[in-house]
């Protein structure tokens, strides 16, 4: 994902803001990662460049 | 709708051997054309339940940009490995990742049916559109031929065939009254429906042809045999 999508994501649960943590990027788009979500600390994987935002429990 | 991520994660390499092929190209063709005349060319879009992206895929050549968001990360793995000028994101179209007020136009393709929330479903969809937003989603109408899929679909998964978009998973035929009330629920206004697609993709060759050539009539004259229901909807500008 590139980095300006976070400017529009939020928590699926909670819609709270999202926090990034980059484990491996390249020049275009974050490759491995993490979302945190700010207000009820639901965490969310960046793999192979796909954010995934499946709520917790569904995954 | 762990059902349903599974059997799509597990024909993700498949997929479009059916739908951008032979005669599953016309027909999802088809139903793109529907889905797009109903929303506006240009803005921003989000895809519910996107697949592999071939929507994604004409609305970005019409002029767009747009998300694709599929509950099937394999799916969104090859839309991602295709158009990558595009963003897709794992997730379930009734628990939204976005923030309000995103985007200008939303569509569903042939996905609505396996919604287990249909009402959660639009009422995020109602709040990720701007105001005056448009959504547009094809999904499988009932009639007097699909009332026998599901029946159809048991016996297919007891003898063990595993073919794209065959199983039983608990999907919904929909008819004009409940999308209708589905929609206006959520807040929806300028709610309108049209009966899509005759020419099924299964038929066999010369029989596809015939009832591709009258596919419009049907559509037009006889809509409760067409087997999809288009229906397109705005959130109010205020």
């Amino acid at each position: 994902m590139r980095r300006d999508l976070l400017d529009i994501l939020c928590c699926p649960v909670c819609k709270g803001g999202l926090v990034l943590t980059v484990v491996e990027e390249n020049d275009e788009e974050i490759l491995e990662g993490s979302l945190l979500c700010e207000a009820c600390g639901a965490s969310y994987p960046i793999c192979a460049g796909i954010p995934n935002l499946l709520p917790p429990g569904i995954e | 709708m762990k059902k349903v991520q599974q059997h799509y994660d597990d024909v993700a390499e498949i997929y479009d051997d059916r739908y951008d092929r032979d005669q599953g190209r016309y027909y999802h063709a088809h139903i793109r054309e529907q889905i797009a005349s109903r929303l506006p060319k240009g803005g921003f879009l989000l895809d519910l339940g996107c697949g592999t992206g071939l929507f994604i895929r004409q609305y970005v050549a019409d002029g767009g940009r747009a998300i694709g968001l599929d509950i099937s990360p394999k799916m969104v793995a090859k839309g991602k490995e295709r158009y990558r000028q595009s963003e897709f994101v794992v997730g379930t179209a009734d628990v939204l990742p976005f923030c309000d007020g995103t985007f200008d136009a939303a569509a569903s393709l042939l996905a609505f049916s396996y919604v287990p929330r249909p009402a959660a479903m639009l009422d995020e969809v109602y709040r990720i559109l701007r105001p005056g937003g448009s959504l547009a989603l094809c999904t499988l109408g009932h009639n007097v031929f699909t009332s026998a899929v599901p029946f159809i679909y048991q016996v297919g998964e007891k003898v063990g065939l595993k073919k794209v978009g065959v199983g039983d998973f608990d999907e919904h035929y929909y008819n004009e009254a409940e999308i209708c009330d589905l929609l206006e629920s959520a807040g929806f206004v300028d709610i309108s429906t049209k009966r899509c697609s005759f020419a099924h993709l299964a038929l066999r060759g010369p029989v596809f042809k015939a009832a591709r050539l009258v596919e419009p009539f049907v559509e037009e004259k006889i809509p409760y045999l067409a087997y999809n229901l288009c229906a397109s909807a705005k959130k109010p500008e205020r």
